[in-house]
């Protein structure tokens, strides 16, 4: 797919994720990207439809010991350990810098107790600058040794914390590790989330035969790969057939085809991670392959692509009534929560 | 801050590999070659496809020339990664980003003496390196070693910078390189020294240079994931918490460094 050149104007790439309306679909995931004014990156923040900040603590730390990252076959094992300033020194020192950045902002935080989440969401709560708030809900909580977003119920504790403390638009950053995704959405949208993020990075250990011990400084990491693809497109697949609020695909992207096809299933917007590593301007070739293809398909609005693959896609039924929403919102409040979709029809016929 | 930096395609105008292990690649990057200097690295990832490197692999420079456009890296064929782009042809194309890390002209700068010592296909930054500390007036002394004398013939232009002692383990087995630093030093002392290639050679250095009240400087050895700050997976342990090795290295002060710098897993 060829990527050359930059989307026409007259298409229209906007997209909702909640309240928020982003300029075009194509975001980094949490802890890929960092803008600074003066970085030298050759890739512009505007030029995204966000920017989502690394997780940011409640109080500085220092982050795992190395090696934090390593690629083995087929995939990328990492142990970052969310090194953070903290939330004073965020708000105090970088927020200012990102008044420059001429995107939206999404700021991911990262609690260790739901009372942790709360707390960073009332500080963030009272910076303008601050768009979006994602909880990034693949850290232990330390109160109980567990991983909030693999259990309902510690998702929903610290989605309602968070959702109690802030008026700003809330992204859960749900877990692929759970067999089924649509409980985790169904409470992070009922305890008010504003949108998805589906998914975080399984847990994976990699050894080191020479010196027989775990590579990675922290032993575990999470794992990236474009083979995670079609797992997580599975859950998005499920999750948009569920949740009425959108949904934001994060895993193996590195083509627009890949983004496309989260789009097609149903996700509204794209993050994409490992890529960035690789290839710095990945994320403008993912956003002009995705231009490419609609103005191929003589489409004008993205929105009309969202999940357009998907039969129960609970989005379809306000776009079949021509009320594809220019804010690229979705879900009606005719629609019930539990229609039983197509997902039934294609578990009995063995999918 | 960062400097400017670039993301290119390509194409390969060399690529040799010497004795089975030591890759000498050379790239025509404009753009990296214009903006680069000394102590400074590239990320090097084949074409932009997913497969079959995920993540660039990040090589110090050997040599950058602003006026043809090349730069080049040398690097040990050890893995994964190494093993494809040493498989590369000429007029193949690569992903390379840079140039990375900080320059070190400033620390080069006003140097009248400078020990370098490097191992195997770590001596390959020490050319660049050599060439600014002689430009900036420095009397250049190179320690350098390797496994075999093949594995050295590459790096016989470092004697175009300064005197140049050279063993290989065929010829002084069991000794390490600055055993005859050493013994130089009853003639004369470093204002300053970069290690390079053996965490083994960094720690004898590092001792000499406690001993004999000189500074240590290495080149960080550390797994990096993006060579730009992004990903902040080349923490280095030091006394004052991590520092990362592309933004505020790749060439560290070793006095800084803590134990459990010596204890990771070697990149």
């Amino acid at each position: 797919m060829p990527t050359g050149s930059p989307p026409p104007p007259d298409l229209d790439l906007r997209v909702a994720i909640g309240p928020l309306v982003l300029a075009n679909p194509v975001m980094p995931a949490s802890g890929t990207y960092d803008w600074h004014s003066h970085d030298g990156n050759p890739l512009r923040a505007d030029e995204l439809g966000a920017v989502v900040t690394k997780s940011i603590t409640l109080r500085p730390r220092q982050g795992n010991p190395p090696p934090r990252i390593y690629e083995t076959r087929g995939a990328v094992l990492n142990s970052i350990g969310i090194p953070s300033i903290g939330a004073e020194a965020y708000c105090r020192e970088y927020l200012p810098e990102l008044s420059g950045i001429g995107t939206r902002l999404i700021t991911s935080i990262a609690g260790f107790t739901a009372a942790e989440f709360g707390n960073l969401c009332a500080r963030l709560d009272q910076e303008p600058r601050v768009d979006a708030i994602e909880l990034n809900l693949s850290c232990p909580n330390i109160e109980t040794d567990s991983i909030f977003a693999t259990d309902v119920e510690q998702l929903r504790a610290i989605v309602r914390a968070s959702r109690r403390r802030t008026s700003k638009p809330l992204i859960a950053k749900l877990s692929p590790s759970v067999p089924d995704i649509v409980p985790m959405a169904r409470t992070a949208e009922d305890e008010g989330s504003d949108a998805l993020c589906i998914a975080n990075t399984y847990t994976g250990i990699v050894i080191d035969v020479e010196r027989r011990r775990p590579l990675l400084g922290y032993v575990h990491g999470g794992v990236t790969a474009p083979a995670l693809l079609p797992v997580i497109l599975n859950h998005v697949w499920h999750a948009a057939q569920h949740a009425r609020i959108p949904i934001i695909a994060s895993g193996g992207i590195f083509t627009a085809e890949d983004a496309l096809q989260y789009l097609l299933a149903g996700a509204t917007a794209v993050q994409v991670g490992t890529a960035n590593f690789k290839d710095p301007l990945a994320m403008r070739r993912v956003l002009r392959g995705i231009a490419e293809y609609l103005t191929k398909s003589r489409i004008h609005r993205l929105t009309e692509i969202v999940g357009s693959a998907n039969p129960a896609y609970t989005g379809r039924s306000q776009r079949a009534h021509g009320a594809a929403p220019p804010d690229g919102a979705r879900g009606g409040p005719e629609e019930t929560h539990d229609a039983p979709p197509a997902r039934q029809a294609l578990r009995r016929r063995g999918r | 801050m960062m400097t400017q930096w670039a993301s290119e395609l390509a194409p390969v105008l060399s690529i040799e590999t010497i004795g089975g292990v030591l890759c000498d690649l050379v790239l025509k990057a404009p753009e990296i070659a214009a903006a680069a200097g000394p102590g400074q690295f590239v990320a090097v990832a084949s074409g932009d496809a997913p497969e079959p490197m995920l993540l660039p692999r990040t090589f110090d420079l050997h040599w950058a020339d602003p006026a043809s456009g090349r730069i080049e890296v040398m690097f040990r064929v050890k893995g994964h990664g190494t093993g494809l782009l040493s498989a590369l042809a000429p007029g193949d194309r690569v992903r390379v980003n840079g140039p990375f890390g900080r320059r070190i002209d400033a620390l080069l700068q006003g140097q009248r003496t400078v020990a370098l010592v490097g191992r195997g296909s770590g001596i390959s930054p020490l050319y660049l390196v050599a060439r600014s500390a002689r430009e900036g007036g420095a009397v250049v002394h190179s320690y350098l070693s390797a496994r075999t004398e093949a594995l050295l013939r590459p790096f016989e232009k470092m004697r175009g910078t300064g005197d140049v002692v050279a063993a290989t383990d065929e010829t002084e087995p069991g000794h390490l390189i600055t055993d005859r630093l050493a013994r130089d030093l009853a003639n004369w002392r470093p204002e300053l020294t970069i290690v390079v290639g053996s965490r083994r050679l960094a720690k004898a250095a590092l001792r000499l240079g406690r001993a004999h009240k000189f500074p240590v400087y290495g080149f960080a050895d550390a797994y990096m994931g993006c060579g730009f700050g992004h990903c902040k997976g080349c923490a280095v342990p030091t006394v004052h918490g991590y520092v990362l090795a592309c933004l505020d290295g790749p060439v560290i002060d070793l006095r800084s460094v803590n134990d459990a710098y010596w204890l990771a897993a070697p990149a």
